[in-house]
């Protein structure tokens, strides 16, 4: 591998065994088990992080750079709501589900101003879960520019 | 007392995703299996019923019929089938209420992955267990005794709570009967004993009664 402005120069072949990395914020632990256990049988996803709170989360999002975040929204210490502000304003790019105990155009309409991507129900079936987690993967760029160190393709780094 | 070694569980909870981490929990201890899953507390009588579990892992809030009402249905018909029951919230009264349906065993859903397998495993050395916050207000309700409020049990009947419930959750005496499989003119009966007990003049009142009594979630 050859270092590039910083960045790491990867083949294709590894390019295309990168899994999308998803973290999963929520204060219950049995929830946090039940989405991991949903994102691992998905070939192509994986689990790189949990967060119990939204200070957590934060902290997590900082250090992983994943290309999803799973938000739980009421928290202790932080909400969901709140750690979605902080981390949209720190990376634009990033994919951030708010899943939420409430059906309310309000909570809705509050999820969306803060940042959020997608907006579920813990009451949705498991199948709409993957269904959004699909529809955000496919608007992520190749090589998301967010995540310093992020990989990016020998033709982008020509370029430069 | 129940084999440790070939445990066969049923999980109750409306969230799928709940009962997903639930049977994650479950599935790692070698012999234990979930042998059924259900998403309304109808549902889990009738699986109960069908599959006979040793244990049951009962959400409290679920839609139709909550974990409470199911619990005492399925206590009644498999007196050996044991039930945890999970709740989101906390509070004295829902202790009393979790005993006196027959549970043992009682856990907040945030400390689920923690105590669940604990529960069970108390449950099969025939003792109870509660999360910590209710095992000490059982301690400090023994230590000082004080006047409570009445169980819901002693104001209203099974089949009441059952309609308390349907009503609250927005459904008309018409699609009460239909659930219950019983007549409109018997549904609207039952309603108006029901608002006559519970001293109430409208629908809200009653809503606002489930909520706090854990009958449905607000």
């Amino acid at each position: 591998m050859a270092m590039l402005k910083g960045f790491k120069v990867l083949s294709p072949l590894l390019f295309s065994e990168m899994k999308i990395q998803i973290l999963v914020v929520d204060d219950h632990e049995i929830v946090r088990k039940g989405i991991c256990r949903l994102i691992e049988a998905h070939e192509g996803w994986q689990v790189c992080g949990e967060a119990a709170n939204g200070k957590q989360a934060i902290e997590k999002a900082l250090e992983l750079t994943p290309d999803v975040v799973l938000m739980d929204i009421s928290m202790p210490l932080m909400s969901g709501l709140e750690a979605t502000r902080h981390i949209r304003k720190r990376f634009p790019s990033m994919k951030i589900a708010i899943i939420s105990l409430h059906e309310s155009h309000h909570v809705m309409a509050e999820a969306r101003n803060a940042g959020a991507d997608a907006y579920l129900l813990k009451s949705d079936p498991s199948c709409e879960l993957e269904r959004t987690i699909s529809g955000l993967v496919m608007t992520i760029p190749k090589g998301a520019a967010d995540r310093p160190g992020a990989p990016v393709s020998a033709e982008a780094a020509s370029a430069d | 007392m129940f084999d440790f070694s070939n445990l066969r569980v049923l999980i109750a909870d409306d969230h799928e995703i709940v009962r997903r981490g639930l049977r994650t929990l479950v599935s790692s201890r070698p012999g234990w299996v979930v042998c059924a899953e259900a998403s309304t507390g109808r549902e889990a009588v009738a699986r109960a019923e069908e599959h006979r579990p040793d244990v049951v892992v009962m959400d409290i809030v679920m839609p139709g019929l909550n974990g409470l009402e199911a619990t005492r249905k399925i206590r009644k018909i498999l007196p050996k089938t044991h039930v945890v029951i999970l709740s989101l919230h906390y509070s004295d009264d829902l202790v009393r209420e979790v005993l006196d349906a027959g549970a043992r065993s009682y856990i907040l859903k945030t400390d689920a992955s923690r105590d669940l397998i604990t529960a069970i495993e108390a449950m099969a050395k025939n003792r109870t267990f509660f999360t910590t916050v209710a095992a000490q207000a059982l301690v400090d309700r023994f230590c000082n005794p004080r006047a409570t409020a009445p169980l819901m049990r002693a104001l209203l009947s099974g089949r009441e709570r059952e309609i308390v419930q349907l009503l609250a959750e927005g459904n008309s005496s018409k699609e009460v009967a239909k659930v219950l499989g019983i007549s409109v003119k018997t549904a609207e009966t039952h309603r108006a004993n029901i608002m006559r007990k519970l001293e109430m003049h409208s629908v809200s009142e009653l809503v606002r009664y489930a909520v706090k009594h854990h009958i449905t979630e607000a």
